[in-house]
């Protein structure tokens, strides 16, 4: 076989199994020791012939021919040394905005020590008022492309500004039908806030929400406490368990940061289980800081910990309890496009957040940032530099790691904002990020297959 | 003997023409803050099934 590239499949051999990931269909097989050894020599460039002769005498010769007969048939089925696909450059850059992240307001109640939001060196307004919130209902609703728009309420804390949110949800939900457009709102929330009143909004308008929680009382309270230094576990918790159970555990995610300081993190999931949550995202902390940030170092004591959660997602798989794990939930067969994959998260592109001032920037993280102010939804007629988000957008392309990583179909080629503020220019990869990404990739496509 | 065995046929390939755009957007709504891609439902598949 012709052009194969060793950066097209990916083998790797997890517990019980041995894997090969085909990088370019984006297919899983399991394959036998014969088979592990015929995909790898071909994946190094052997031609059928020289496999025929590395592995004569190790295999009778009949089963090394039954496995590049397997492997020339899923070959020509395109699911196996599948070739490089060949994409418009020009599509990837889409040409309408359709979501945006709202700063509701800039203020929040609790004083995360890792929060990015405090590199905002703006001197702007805390709260959004609402005529800024319905402009930027106006300004999604003149954009180009799709039926579907949505908005992000994020802050600071959001529901220090909740009227707000209603108008903004009102407004969108009125105005949407006359253009025939179709809006989805989603609320990230540190839950204290979180009363009957704003629990009723939020499932009557079926608002995704999005709940920050670390995990276990003293992991909470250390990283997320309240800005007098009190924690804020008790009353976060006690108003997840209320707000979830009148919505019937539906359409909410929990959304946790992982630091140094808890690089036993499994421990925090199995802390998320025994309160009754089951749709679970834990995250490492991106941002530096005295003490939390997360080393090179501690690679493999996280690599264990992402193992030890295999287990826990298997027993309670097995015990007919299952959880929804954000970074195993990997969809092969009906994940987005290859365009949506390599535009990396949106940000810059179809997606932007709105400083509560109106202001533009390419995503929540390079708010009040003065090299990617992108306008401004108040001006008549609004103002969008296209240009600064696409520099955003252009980055994904830009990061050379990724032209041969076998995971770079399945990452978004990683967070611009991670590139510029941890390694000082967008076109850069954390290393750090990248390979957490992969061990946690190995063990969702390990997932797949058992 | 099967010495290879699919688990999961990719869709890259069937997909790779539309960029509809049609799939959630925002890194909240999308990726729950993760900024990552892989776990998204594509819209159009969606309304195929």
């Amino acid at each position: 076989m012709e052009g194969i590239k060793q950066q097209d499949i990916h083998t790797f051999k997890y517990r019980d199994l041995q894997l090969v990931y085909d990088v370019n269909s984006g297919s899983l097989h399991a394959v036998d020791n014969l088979g592990w050894e015929a995909v790898n020599l071909l994946a190094e460039g052997c031609a059928d012939e020289k496999v025929r002769f590395l592995l004569r005498g190790r295999y009778p010769a009949d089963a090394v021919e039954a496995a590049l007969q397997q492997v020339d048939m899923l070959r020509r089925e395109g699911v196996l040394f599948a070739p490089e696909p060949q994409l418009e450059r020009d599509k990837l850059f889409s040409t309408g905005v359709r979501a945006l992240c709202l700063f509701i307001t800039h203020s929040c109640n609790l004083g995360c020590r890792y929060c990015f939001t405090q590199r905002d060196p703006g001197e702007r307004a805390s709260h959004m008022t609402p005529e800024v919130g319905k402009k930027a209902v106006d300004f999604l609703l003149a954009q180009e492309g799709g039926v579907r728009r949505e908005i992000d309420f994020f802050g600071g804390e959001p529901l220090l500004n909740f009227s707000v949110v209603r108008e903004i949800v009102d407004y969108a939900r009125e105005n949407a039908p006359l253009r025939g457009l179709e809006f989805d709102f989603t609320l990230t929330t540190n839950a204290t806030l979180l009363d009957d009143e704003k629990i009723d909004f939020l499932n009557r308008e079926d608002i995704n929400v999005i709940l920050s929680l670390d995990g276990r009382p003293a992991i909470q309270n250390r990283m997320r406490s309240y800005r007098d230094g009190r924690g804020s576990y008790e009353r976060t918790v006690q108003n997840i368990t209320r707000f979830l159970e009148s919505r019937g555990r539906e359409n909410y995610y929990i959304r946790g940061t992982y630091t140094r300081y808890n690089l036993d993190f499994s421990r925090d999931i199995e802390h998320f289980l025994a309160l009754g949550l089951d749709s679970l995202s834990l995250e490492p902390v991106v941002s530096q800081g005295e003490g939390y940030s997360l080393q090179a170092e501690d690679l493999p004591l996280l690599e264990r910990e992402y193992d030890r959660l295999v287990d826990i997602y298997l027993e309670q798989k097995e015990k007919g309890d299952p959880f929804l794990f954000y970074h195993f939930l990997l969809d092969l067969e009906k994940g987005p496009c290859l365009y949506k994959r390599l535009s990396g998260c949106g940000a810059g592109g179809d997606y932007l957040a709105v400083a509560s001032d109106g202001t533009l920037y390419p995503c929540h993280q390079f708010v009040g940032i003065g090299d990617f102010y992108m306008g401004n939804v108040t001006l008549e007629p609004p103002v969008l530099r296209r240009e600064i988000g696409k520099r955003v957008v252009d980055s994904a392309w830009q990061r050379e790691a990724c032209h041969s990583c076998w995971a770079r179909y399945l990452c978004g080629r990683g967070c611009a904002a991670t590139a510029y503020f941890m390694e000082g220019a967008l076109h850069q990869t954390n290393a750090l990020s990248c390979a957490l990404q992969k061990i946690r990739l190995e063990r969702a496509l390990y997932l797949q297959a058992v | 003997m099967q010495h290879i065995r699919m688990i999961r046929r990719g869709n890259l390939w069937k997909v790779e023409e539309r960029g509809c755009r049609d799939c959630m957007a925002s890194c909240q709504s999308a990726c729950k803050t993760s900024c990552t891609v892989g776990h998204q439902v594509c819209r159009q598949e969606t309304m195929q099934r």
